[in-house]
């Protein structure tokens, strides 16, 4: 039997070429390589040189939108961030204990605690996390039950959430670097991409710091757990994947387009 | 005192979480990278039509009446030539009318044997146990009885067997159901970075890629080496691998060998189906891993790569265990005092790379495959994550539970998974195809 | 109230970061995926079939242009013209940018350049330097020196592909294909693939061996290592398959009788049998005028040296070499030869079958000298 040879018979009854969709790869090459490695590198210095300046203007514009939003902040204090760092400032927003939380915050809890178990019940792909979440709102409530006199000053929470955010800003270029830079047949889009992330993370950063600042001084402590986790890390891991989503799909229509990477192939 | 114990123990749960977890991340890089850049993928596709022993196809059936007509139609369409072909549709216990169509196949195509089932342990494994014995096939393939092979699939998966070690070799499963519901979108982006990204990544690295059941097959002799299939395992294509590799034996992967399946549109189905995995996998990793670590024939890299691939719904718990522990760290303010840079630095930088890692494989794939799309569904695949870790975590209770205090749980058995393809009586591939723009042309 | 608008702005922006996915769903929800052709099969010939399906179409719908003339019919698809001709010459020198199709005989001088495909129904001579986008023929075709084609090169007849030729894609023939020595492609496929300098006589084989190395050993045979073969790094993987540890150099003639897989480098001295399949993980080297039953894959290079006689498939991870005079033929299946990297063929090679690479397949006429003494060859 002659194999895979158009003969007329049984195998030759495909009517058009099959392009196949993959493409079979997508070379690294060394400029590209370079090129994001240098530029991530000068990025990380650039923050860790200019990280007390960065903090503060990460503070002005939480003030800024901090009197937007209407919540009351007494002035800014020194933190210390990290031994060997000058410090960041932390803002002074009063915050509730347990005892000094109005009715209607704790109505709010049992109501996100009814809420999710909504989600979770009528909602399969959500329960796990819904799930995590009333924990998180239990934990938080029998913290605040049992230990009525734990207190977490603003300035404190300004402390942990600078820390956080500047590892972050430090990091994320080479996070970008592995997202962005390197699968992008592009080195100018891939550049674009980084830097976008990298001035987008500082901003969202602020948006967020300022709607837990705001949630602290209403509620007290009671969201605090669930907002940590929804709102730290986890979001700016959410934000990288909005962006990472974006530029695939962008990277993949322009990869298409140039369909002689893969053709040429037998 | 009682206080500086809690945290020392949670810095400990924190500390094993890092350590693992960076360690997979690593490896999800590693691989993402590697698929994306090698220049020739390790692939038999120049070779396919000169390859042609004789093979047996398997394809298990417990009441597929709505489908079984397509896939016996698509294998007898297959450019496979019939002599060297024989089609063995187990009809395991079937009260349906799967009886009759294959019987009306049987008496159209002579190459095609039914096997039919009317006693004995209940699935897959058992039946393909029971079918083997009556083959005549040098290599046996398998499709579960949903799949519908394109015609040149079968000499796709032949191909690698010109290999005197390949012992079995996987194809590509392709979900077709994408738009049932958000659970087998979500599913299609997993599956790509499964098979696209993954797969083809260890495969092309020289470590084992993995049998999966269907869309597969194995060699008869290295099959009958490593004592047939084993029917008590959950997931007997994952023990198989094991049994070869311990053999010497490898699994080759085919990307191009791609077949199309029907994912799981609810969370219910899609939790049975991780159940099963996650128990299977899991007793494979306690049945092998001390062989794994003393086989002669492994390298130290392909030993790490199967305790990694055998281990990973492990990491689960251990997430959901680091989780709870920077809780207990939160509300402890003796735990607020200034850290070092460098050790806060670690447990930032794990946070970002680690779970940013998986997604860069589903990206990797989207971009290959050129399913942009579908690549904009990424921030809903958290969701996903959420589900899957919870899934996996509840499954290993059971499985813990059951492995040392017996049969006290509810322990997972095989399940036939739900059917959402209408079929189409044979009639063409069975397919409703509803193109999406932008995510396959 | 000021809080309550910025929450409510904030979580509107952090839906944001789902919305594209919430509109990609959309439009995915109750859409079936699409993406693959289940009606593919692999013909090694597709793109000239595909070409001349496509041009039969064209000619049976397109009306022919009105500066048509009965010696030149002329249609328009699109962008580009078709030109219809009887038997067609060009002269050297000159640059063709449409479609070409010749009812008879096809021929040019040197140095032409054709920027689209060319059809020619008859037999077909391309002259030297000429530069092809691709070409069909349905007689026999023959490029000369140093033609250069950016895609493929089909023909129903023998095609010769000229000395330092260049194809960048596949070559086909339903008849033959003479490589010439220089040229290079990317795969060649054809009932006979034959090499410049071809020479079939018989290889003439020693007498009688002195020894012969069995494997798997027979238990009479030495258990100490001898000839390169050390029986206990020697195993069974089970199902008549065996492994063997570390590199196995043979230097008398093997009977190779179960599969083996040789975790190093493989070589054979000459006029080995090897009956079942042999896998490498390192480098494979068969020795002169050896007959090569089996398949033979490895990771590394592989080198078959003169007079080597094969049935079956070659697959290399690395580099190929096919010595002077190596055959490879059997009934019924075509034989095929792939590697990932260069696969270069010497003088006096006969192939019913494939040949293809990932990089490229070369001919080089093999030096007089390295023929010199020529051990096999009478």
């Amino acid at each position: 039997m002659i194999p895979a040879v158009s003969t007329g018979g049984r195998s030759a009854q495909r009517t058009s070429i099959y392009l196949h969709r993959s493409v079979r790869t997508l070379p690294l090459t060394r400029t590209r390589l370079w090129t994001a490695l240098v530029l991530a590198l000068a990025i990380f210095l650039l923050i860790a040189a200019y990280s007390v300046p960065i903090m503060q203007v990460h503070s002005d514009l939480a003030n800024v939108f901090l009197r937007w939003a209407g919540i009351p902040n007494q002035g800014w204090r020194p933190v210390a961030i990290f031994p060997g760092l000058e410090p960041g400032s932390g803002p002074l927003v009063p915050i509730p204990t347990f005892n000094q939380v109005s009715e209607g915050a704790r109505f709010a809890l049992i109501l996100g605690i009814v809420a999710l178990l909504i989600i979770a019940r009528r909602y399969s792909l959500f329960r796990n996390l819904a799930n995590f979440l009333i924990v998180l709102l239990f934990a938080s409530a029998v913290v605040n039950v049992f230990f009525d006199t734990f207190q977490l000053q603003s300035m404190v929470f300004g402390q942990i959430w600078l820390r956080q955010e500047l590892l972050v800003w430090l990091l994320m270029p080479f996070v970008s670097l592995l997202l962005f830079m390197l699968p992008q047949p592009t080195i100018s889009v891939g550049i674009s991409w980084m830097l976008l992330a990298q001035v987008y993370g500082f901003l969202f950063s602020v948006l967020r710091f300022v709607f837990c600042l705001g949630v602290l001084h209403y509620t007290g402590l009671l969201f605090m757990p669930l907002l940590w986790f929804a709102f730290g890390t986890l979001s700016d891991l959410l934000f990288l994947l909005f962006f990472y989503s974006i530029s695939v799909y962008q990277a993949s229509g322009n990869l298409w387009g140039v369909r002689s990477s893969w053709q040429s192939q037998l | 005192m009682a206080i500086t114990a809690l945290i020392i123990f949670s810095w400990t749960l924190i500390g094993i979480a890092m350590v693992v977890l960076s360690a997979y991340a690593v490896r999800h890089y590693y691989l993402a990278y590697s698929r994306m850049c090698i220049a020739h993928p390790r692939e038999t596709n120049e070779l396919v039509g000169f390859v042609m022993p004789r093979i047996t196809v398997f394809v298990p059936m417990h009441n597929e009446e709505r489908v079984a007509r397509d896939i016996l139609q698509a294998l007898v369409d297959c450019d496979y030539d019939w002599k060297l072909l024989e089609v063995i549709p187990i009809n395991d216990r079937s009260t349906d009318g799967t009886r009759a169509i294959v019987d009306d196949f049987a008496r159209r195509y002579p190459f095609i044997k039914p096997y039919h089932r009317s006693e004995g342990n209940g699935g897959k494994p058992a039946a393909l146990v029971d079918a083997t014995v009556n083959s005549t096939g040098e290599i046996y393939l398998m499709f579960d009885a949903d799949y519908v092979p394109g015609r040149a699939v079968l000499k796709m998966l032949t191909a690698p067997f010109l290999d005197p070690e390949i012992g079995a070799v996987m194809g590509r499963v392709v979900p077709h159901n994408i738009g049932d519901s958000l659970l087998s979108g979500l599913l299609s982006l997993e599956r790509s970075a499964g098979y696209q990204s993954v797969q083809q990544a260890r495969y092309n690295l020289g470590f084992t890629a993995q049998f999966g059941g269907t869309v597969g097959g194995v060699r008869a002799a290295a099959l009958r080496a490593v004592g047939g299939w084993n029917p008590e395992s959950l997931t007997e294509d994952t023990d198989l691998t094991f049994a070869l590799l311990l053999n010497g034996w490898r699994t080759a992967y085919v990307n191009r060998a791609e077949c199309y399946e029907e994912v799981p549109q609810d969370w219910g189905v899609r939790r049975r189906q991780l159940s099963r995995w996650v128990t299977g996998h899991t007793e494979c990793l306690h049945n092998y891993w001390p062989d794994l670590v003393r086989a002669r024939f492994l390298t130290r890299g392909e030993k790490w790569d199967a305790i990694f691939l055998l281990a990973m719904y492990l990491t689960a718990p251990i997430i959901v265990l680091g989780w709870l522990a920077s809780l207990v760290l939160f509300f402890v303010p003796e735990a607020h005092a200034v850290p070092v840079l460098p050790i806060a630095m670690l447990i930032i930088g794990y946070q970002l790379f680690s779970n940013q890692a998986t997604f860069l494989e589903i990206g990797v794939a989207t971009l290959l495959d050129g399913t942009r799309l579908r690549a904009l569904l990424m921030p809903l695949s958290l969701l996903n994550f959420f589900a899957n870790t919870g899934a996996i975590c509840n499954a290993l209770r059971k499985f813990y539970w059951n492995r040392f205090w017996g049969s006290g749980g509810d322990g997972d058995g095989w399940y036939k998974t739900h059917r959402t393809r209408p079929g189409s009586d044979g009639k063409g591939f069975g397919l409703n195809h509803t193109k999406v723009e932008g995510m396959g042309d | 109230m000021l809080f309550l608008i910025y929450s409510v702005l904030f979580l509107a922006l952090f839906y944001l970061h789902f919305a594209l996915a919430h509109r990609a769903w959309i439009t995915i929800r109750g859409k079936r995926s699409s993406e693959l052709d289940m009606s593919y099969v692999r013909l090694e010939d597709y793109f000239g079939q595909s070409f001349r399906r496509k041009l039969k179409h064209w000619l049976a719908t397109l009306p022919a242009a009105s500066n048509s003339t009965a010696n030149l019919l002329v249609f328009h698809h699109g962008q580009e013209r078709i030109f219809v001709a009887p038997s067609v010459q060009y002269p050297s020198g000159r640059v063709e940018k449409e479609i070409l199709v010749a009812e008879g005989t096809f021929s040019c001088g040197n140095n032409c350049d054709f920027r689209r495909e060319v059809m020619v129904h008859g037999d077909c001579s391309i002259g030297e330097g000429t530069s092809l986008q691709a070409i069909a023929a349905d007689g026999a075709l023959s490029l000369g020196e140093a033609v250069s084609v950016r895609r493929w090169v089909d023909a129903a007849g023998k095609l010769t592909i000229g000395a330092h030729s260049a194809i960048s894609s596949r070559a086909t023939s339903r008849t033959a294909i003479e490589f010439l020595p220089g040229a290079h492609a990317q795969s060649l496929f054809a009932p006979e693939i034959a090499t410049e300098g071809r020479n079939d006589d018989a290889a003439e084989l020693s007498s009688k061996p002195v020894t012969v190395v069995q494997i798997p050993h027979r238990p009479d045979d030495p258990q100490k290592a001898h000839n390169g073969f050390d029986p206990q790094k020697l195993f069974s993987m089970g199902g008549g398959t065996y492994a063997y540890e570390g590199d196995l150099d043979i230097t008398a003639p093997l009977h190779l009788r179960a599969p083996l897989v040789v975790r190093g480098h493989f070589s054979c001295a000459k006029e080995s049998l090897l009956e079942a399949d042999v896998k490498a993980h390192r480098n494979i080297t068969i020795g002169p005028a050896s007959v090569v039953k089996g398949n033979l894959v490895c990771d590394g290079d592989m080198l078959l040296k003169p007079d080597v006689y094969f049935q079956s498939i070659l697959q290399a991870g690395g580099t190929m070499r096919l010595s002077f005079g190596v055959r490879g033929l059997r009934e019924k299946l075509p034989v095929a030869a792939h590697s990932t990297g260069v696969l270069t063929l010497e003088s006096n090679i006969v192939i019913n079958g494939k040949v293809s690479s990932a990089h490229r397949v070369i001919a080089i006429a093999t030096p007089l000298a390295w023929l010199q003494p020529n051990p096999t060859r009478a």
